[in-house]
């Protein structure tokens, strides 16, 4: 069975943008979550949100890296999703190395994880109507065909004229992650020499007004496993990643980033918000990743979690992680990056497994910032407050999602080897 | 080229324009008689589906069932059909769900947004919002029929109904299942009719909406047809090609279905009939592969039940249905081959091409 190495990878959030701010942010455990910037959020709940801060300098960082990898730069034409995607996949191929025309179309896949897509732009035809006009508005019907969370996937496949096979997940939370799985049948089936994967949100107020509607929305922060926690943050964002086969990596020489080695998930039939309150569900996909990985829990040294800083989610997830690691729970760091990027939905299982990987090149284990009041029915090492030096070789990201679908992935650092080897 | 590497579709959900379950459609195929157009309400100008029986199918479940939104329960009335055609379950891990929608629940969340606007965030329903998800569906069918297998959702511009039935289909031949639920549904109303007055364009076929899904794997009910193959790839240009404008698609989606049964070891001569999606792809199919042995009949489903986005689906599910019964006409006029093989191509919106292929049951 072929391998699947990482060879490059991008990240765009409210951190920053590009892996080193990214990096640097996490190191600090320094936290995206601001006041809401793109409406008017005096009538909700909770006023605060993880924003992208598309300054100039952002801008201009992204349009060098399309430049340097040959790939059509659409700028403002593009909603905030796409953009997102567009920006973290022009800084995943240069870290490649790779341009557009290194790409062999035929053996290219593109495989995306996403649930706003066009929304931001095109639920501004209906909020921001005037309630006494005619519905739709002239531009209405054409915006709303911008919605669709196909969107995202065709700008990329355009831009990179992918020819192989693409897919848009659209699980909810855990989108990203199943779009590895994906990547990584096409790259041990050997349909693909190389897969761009990954995941893209933005921010929009349908998505702020439902969780808020929920009640799933903290007001100041995202605390995830802390006692005083009071739900998530919706952050907006994107990562995106060239998986290679070990092969085509190893023929030109490009340096591995880390492994893509297994992916596990499954749906609980439990509850369409709610999670199994034992945890079992989220256990059985963590199990099924490690199998896939052909790994045991005892390889694991890092859990990256869902931790949305939910009471429901936190507490099951917490469970899930002692089922799969036994009497080694407390000593297996399991920290949220959730409580710095926010909850990035569909993508963020994507800006996740970059956290992950940042983590394994820079020597530290990504923190639980803001943790501060431990929860007694929650006794896992959360790796509170800011990074903590320490190296792991094999890693687990775990996203749980709406209708109970839940996935994990497990990555590896460059210098493990994959259980399964040609 | 053998039938026995393939994963056996042993049952159909069926729910569109031409009504509820297997026989209704097959009465449609072989009378040749298109579903009647809606021509009143927010269904107007389009191929409605009748109101989904899930309460029916699901009679200990109306709690829930009362609160989701019409595409689910679409989704859910074809799963509980399927449901009952396979005659049995597996446990519950080893069940996967696999579903497609473009555009999931439009009416829905126009209504959520609509709320939103005049009666403010506070107002918002709480009820309503796991509702607008793409995997809302899949999430119920997993919820009512009790399963925890694995379970994706795919947005596509219209092969995720192909794709869906591929992932699961190979999932099951891997051994990551032993039994999959697996198509697409769409549903039509007010927000797409807006959007397809509004896009200038080629009409091939009325606008529909429905569900459908196949069970691949084990299960007690025989199989109908067995899923060999789900050849993919796209083609090259901008976003949201429009068909019309640019190099003519019907070579290379010729080239496509001929490079499928190819890598099978088959040619043109082993399809008994072609089900393509409405447009390029049927256009293509009639203009014929390779007259050296004669055309394929061509099965025009989307004139019938409507043409919707992931409807490859449905014609999966149809192909399978027709090849399990060798003795049924194609509709009027239409004469099968006998041949053991059936094609479905699928050009997408977006230049994404699927052929799957299909064989008898043995």
């Amino acid at each position: 069975m072929t391998a699947a190495v990482i060879t490059g990878f991008g990240v765009v959030s409210a951190l920053g943008h590009g892996r080193r701010a990214t990096a640097e942010a996490l190191r600090d455990g320094r936290c995206g979550v601001g006041p809401i910037r793109s409406f008017d959020a005096g009538a909700y709940r909770s006023g605060v949100a993880a924003e992208v801060n598309e300054d100039p300098s952002a801008r201009a960082w992204a349009c060098a890296l399309h430049h340097e990898s040959d790939l059509p730069w659409f700028g403002d034409r593009l909603g905030r999703t796409a953009r997102f995607a567009s920006w973290a996949l022009a800084e995943a191929m240069s870290h490649a190395g790779l341009s557009r025309t290194d790409l062999d179309p035929a053996r290219t896949g593109l495989v995306l994880g996403g649930c706003t897509a066009g929304m931001p732009e095109g639920e501004g035809t209906v909020l921001d109507a005037d309630p006494e006009a005619a519905w739709p508005p002239p531009g209405a019907a054409r915006a709303l065909l911008s919605i669709p969370v196909a969107g995202t996937l065709d700008v990329l496949a355009h831009q990179c004229d992918v020819r192989g096979p693409t897919l848009l997940v659209s699980t909810a939370c855990s989108s990203a992650t199943h779009a590895f799985g994906h990547a990584l049948r096409w790259i041990r089936s050997g349909r693909c020499d190389r897969v761009l994967v990954g995941g893209a949100d933005a921010f929009c107020r349908l998505t702020h007004a439902g969780f808020n509607a929920l009640g799933l929305v903290d007001p100041e922060r995202p605390r995830p496993f802390d006692a005083r926690r009071q739900g998530m943050v919706i952050g907006e964002g994107a990562a995106l990643f060239v998986v290679e086969s070990e092969p085509t990596a190893r023929a030109r020489g490009v340096s591995n980033k880390g492994w893509l080695a297994g992916t596990g998930g499954m749906a609980e039939g439990w509850h369409i918000v709610q999670p199994r309150p034992d945890g079992s569900g989220a256990a059985l996909a963590m199990r099924r990743a490690l199998a896939d990985a052909g790994l045991s829990a005892s390889d694991i040294e890092y859990v990256n979690a869902h931790g949305t800083g939910t009471t429901h989610n936190d507490a099951a997830e917490a469970l899930a992680h002692h089922a799969v690691f036994g009497a080694r729970a407390p000593r297996v760091p399991c920290s949220s990056s959730k409580s710095q990027f926010g909850h990035l939905l569909g993508a963020s299982g994507a800006v996740e497994a970059a956290a992950v990987l940042l983590g394994m090149d820079g020597g530290f284990l990504p923190p639980t910032a803001s943790w501060a009041e431990a929860d007694p029915a929650i006794d896992l090492d959360v790796v509170p407050g800011v990074a903590r030096a320490g190296t792991y070789g094999w890693a687990l990201s775990n996203s749980f999602a709406f209708g109970g679908n839940n996935a994990s992935v497990v990555l590896g650092h460059p210098s493990q080897r994959p259980r399964e080897t040609p | 080229m053998t039938a026995a590497g393939g994963v056996p579709i042993r049952g159909v959900g069926l729910h569109t324009a031409l009504g509820h379950g297997r026989d209704a459609h097959l009465r449609a195929i072989v009378s040749g008689l298109p579903a009647a157009p809606a021509t009143a309400g927010a269904l107007t100008g389009g191929l409605s589906a009748p109101p989904p029986p899930a309460r029916e199918l699901f009679p200990d479940q109306g709690a829930l069932i009362r609160r989701i939104d019409r595409l689910s329960r679409m989704i859910v009335a074809s799963a509980g059909a399927l449901r009952d055609e396979l005659g049995g379950l597996p446990a519950q891990e080893e069940v996967a769900v696999a579903v497609g929608t473009e555009f999931g629940t439009t009416e829905e969340t126009l209504k959520f947004l609509l709320r939103l606007r005049d009666k403010g965030p506070a107002l918002a329903n709480p009820m309503d919002f796991p509702n607008l998800v793409a995997n809302a569906g899949a999430g119920y069918v997993g919820i009512l029929l009790g399963l925890q297998g694995p379970s994706q959702t795919f947005c596509q511009h219209g092969c995720h109904g192909d794709d869906a039935i591929a992932w699961a289909a190979e999932l099951v031949r891997d051994g990551g299942a032993q039994l999959a639920f697996a198509g697409a549904a769409e549903e039509w109303g007010g927000v797409l009719r807006a959007a397809h007055e509004a896009v200038r364009g080629p009409r091939w076929a009325p606008p529909g909406e429905g569900a459908a899904l196949v069970g691949l794997g084990h299960a007690p009910s025989p199989a109908l047809a067995r899923w060999l193959c789900c050849w993919a790839e796209r083609l090259p240009g901008p976003p949201m090609a429009r068909w019309g404008r640019g190099p003519d698609p019907g070579p290379a989606i010729r080239a496509a279905v001929v490079a499928a049964l190819r890598d099978l070891g088959a040619r043109p001569s082993d399809l008994s009939f072609v089900v393509p999606s409405a447009g390029p792809a049927m256009i293509a199919m009639r203009a014929g592969l390779d007259g050296s042995d004669g055309d394929p009949p061509v099965l025009d489903v989307p004139r019938l039940a409507g043409d919707w986005s992931g409807d490859g689906a449905l014609r999966i599910a149809i192909a399978a249905l027709l090849l399990s019964n060798p003795s049924s006409s194609l509709g009027p006029g239409i004469e099968r081959r006998p041949a053991p093989l059936a094609a479905v191509p699928t050009l997408a919106r977006d230049g994404s091409m699927r052929v799957t292929l299909l064989s008898e049951p043995s």
